[in-house]
């Protein structure tokens, strides 16, 4: 999407200069945080306030768009839309609303559509669950290969480590299952971590500078010409 | 719909009996059932060895002095509750024999649904138990929020976290919250919950060195591992297992007890139907080749 040289100042620039000086203070803030620069300190809460506004803000704005596509659909009633799941989800939406508000988190209404709808209801979801948990050992554990042989392995570890009948059978497998877990999972795990932050570091240092651009929507640098696109993010 | 039956009645008879099951699964189903109401009506007792981490939790609970502060955050959702509902009821009853003082709150709805029913209504609420509320115990109801900010936020000050507790009382009117004022005057931290502990964990042993306990999902126990491995967590209970354990330890058999024998049968189906699965699957494939 090509923009013309205002549209590249407002919808463009400006979000990355204020990426740019937010991202910079943040840093500041915690890299000079131990010399006590009251300045930066105080720039950061502002801005951590801000953020805490702004999600509140878009919690709301997000209920409301959502709600908003519900009632359209319903309005057009369209074949295979399952339109009337919808009016269901409104109406209880609706009622939750209403009662939240005017009865409070505790109150008495509340408890009631809490205890005897949401309760029941999750109740019967998750037991929905475990009829599929236990279809899919049948279905997915075709050992086709020796990846899928080792996961079958560690899957029948754990599993029997929990139920005391695995223990009884094999005693020795609580302490396997230990090893495994503070061992090969826990360390894979912790790779896995540090791999997600060191990329987190990466995105963050790209995005403040200006490279990574995928939060402004794919608005182009240039005015598009003809063949040559300079794509945003 | 007739003709659609019919067609699904052809297209099963040509799928081999193993495949069959994958697409209609029914026998399997009512197989689960089966196995699941069999420990109901005649439950096996199978012995139950008690785990390390699940005896260090009781030992840790057993010792604390008298009138010590225990800060309990519960998380006990609906999915949840087959396996913390257990170790809830189990520490519950714990903390109703010894003589310590316990700040219990609930990180969302549906758990302060659970407390209510799961805690006071089968175990009977502390009165019951000759607790004072106010005094020995105190109920902050829901506190919004992720767990680990809460916990953060309820450590640094009770009173403006949670400014009335779940009765409608001012925080500072009960004497117990008069003594507690934050983290300084609480001795033990038990989370309860299906999430990872590792932010609840930076907050509470990180932050104010306050001894940590979990009663966690099974899904959770490999971080619960590392983190009892590292000295970062004091003990923790394993899904309806430990639970199970712990009521043994209390000597008061349970719903957690009943629930391993329902482990016990439908685990072991879980393992020995990929098992079949897999003959079947080779039997077929080295038949296909000869």
């Amino acid at each position: 999407m090509a923009t013309s040289k205002t549209g590249q100042l407002y919808r463009l620039r400006i979000p990355i200069a204020i990426t740019f000086i937010v991202g910079i203070m943040m840093i500041l803030s915690q890299v000079i945080a131990k010399k006590q620069v009251p300045v930066f300190i105080d720039m950061a809460g502002r801005i951590q306030s801000w953020v805490m506004v702004i999600s509140a803000f878009m919690a709301v704005a997000t209920i409301f768009r959502v709600f908003v596509t519900w009632l359209s659909t319903m309005r057009e009633r369209k074949t295979g839309s399952n339109w009337q799941l919808f009016l269901i989800s409104a109406i209880g939406f609706l009622a939750r609303f209403i009662v939240g508000i005017w009865n409070g988190l505790t109150g008495v209404w509340t408890n009631w559509i809490l205890s005897y709808v949401l309760v029941p209801m999750e109740t019967g979801i998750w037991a929905f669950n475990g009829f599929f948990y236990w279809s899919t050992a049948w279905r997915s554990f075709k050992i086709r290969s020796p990846e899928v042989g080792w996961l079958f392995f560690c899957m029948a570890v754990q599993t029997l480590s929990i139920a005391p009948v695995g223990s009884l059978a094999f005693p020795w497998i609580t302490d396997f299952s230990n090893w495994l877990n503070n061992g090969i999972i826990r360390g894979g795990e912790r790779a896995m971590l540090i791999t997600t932050a060191i990329t987190g570091v990466v995105v963050g240092i790209r995005t403040v500078l200006g490279m990574e651009r995928g939060y402004l929507g794919g608005i182009t640098m240039r005015p598009a010409t003809k063949g040559t696109e300079e794509k945003a993010g | 719909m007739k003709r659609l039956t019919k067609d699904t009645e052809k297209e099963k008879e040509k799928l081999p009996w193993d495949e069959r099951l994958d697409r209609w699964p029914i026998p399997w189903y009512t197989l689960f059932v089966i196995l699941i109401l069999i420990p109901l009506f005649r439950p096996i007792g199978l012995p139950l060895a008690i785990s390390d981490p699940t005896r260090r939790f009781y030992n840790f609970i057993e010792q604390l002095p008298a009138g010590s502060v225990v800060l309990i955050s519960q998380g006990v959702g609906i999915g949840s509750y087959p396996e913390l509902g257990t170790q809830l009821e189990a520490i519950y009853t714990h903390m109703m024999r010894r003589p310590l003082k316990f700040i219990i709150y609930s990180t969302g709805t549906e758990a302060w649904v659970a407390l209510q029913t799961i805690a006071f209504v089968h175990k009977g609420v502390p009165e019951s138990y000759g607790k004072k509320y106010g005094v020995d115990y105190v109920e902050l109801g829901i506190v919004p929020g992720t767990d680990e900010v809460i916990a953060s936020s309820l450590l640094s000050s009770f009173s403006r976290t949670a400014p009335t507790d779940a009765r409608g009382n001012a925080i500072n009117s009960l004497p117990l919250m008069q003594q507690v004022q934050d983290g300084h005057s609480v001795n033990l931290f038990i989370y309860i919950s299906g999430l990872p502990p590792a932010d609840v964990i930076r907050t509470v042993h990180g932050v104010w060195n306050i001894p940590f306990m979990m009663a966690t999902q099974a899904l959770e126990w490999v971080d619960c591992v590392g983190f009892m491995g590292g000295g970062q967590m004091v003990a923790a209970l394993n899904s309806t297992r430990g639970g199970a354990e712990y009521e043994l330890l209390l000597g008061t058999p349970g719903i957690g007890l009943k629930a391993t024998d329902m482990l016990s049968l439908t685990f072991t189906a879980i393992l020995v139907l990929p098992v079949i699965r897999n003959i079947v699957y080779f039997s077929r494939k080295f038949r296909r080749r000869t």
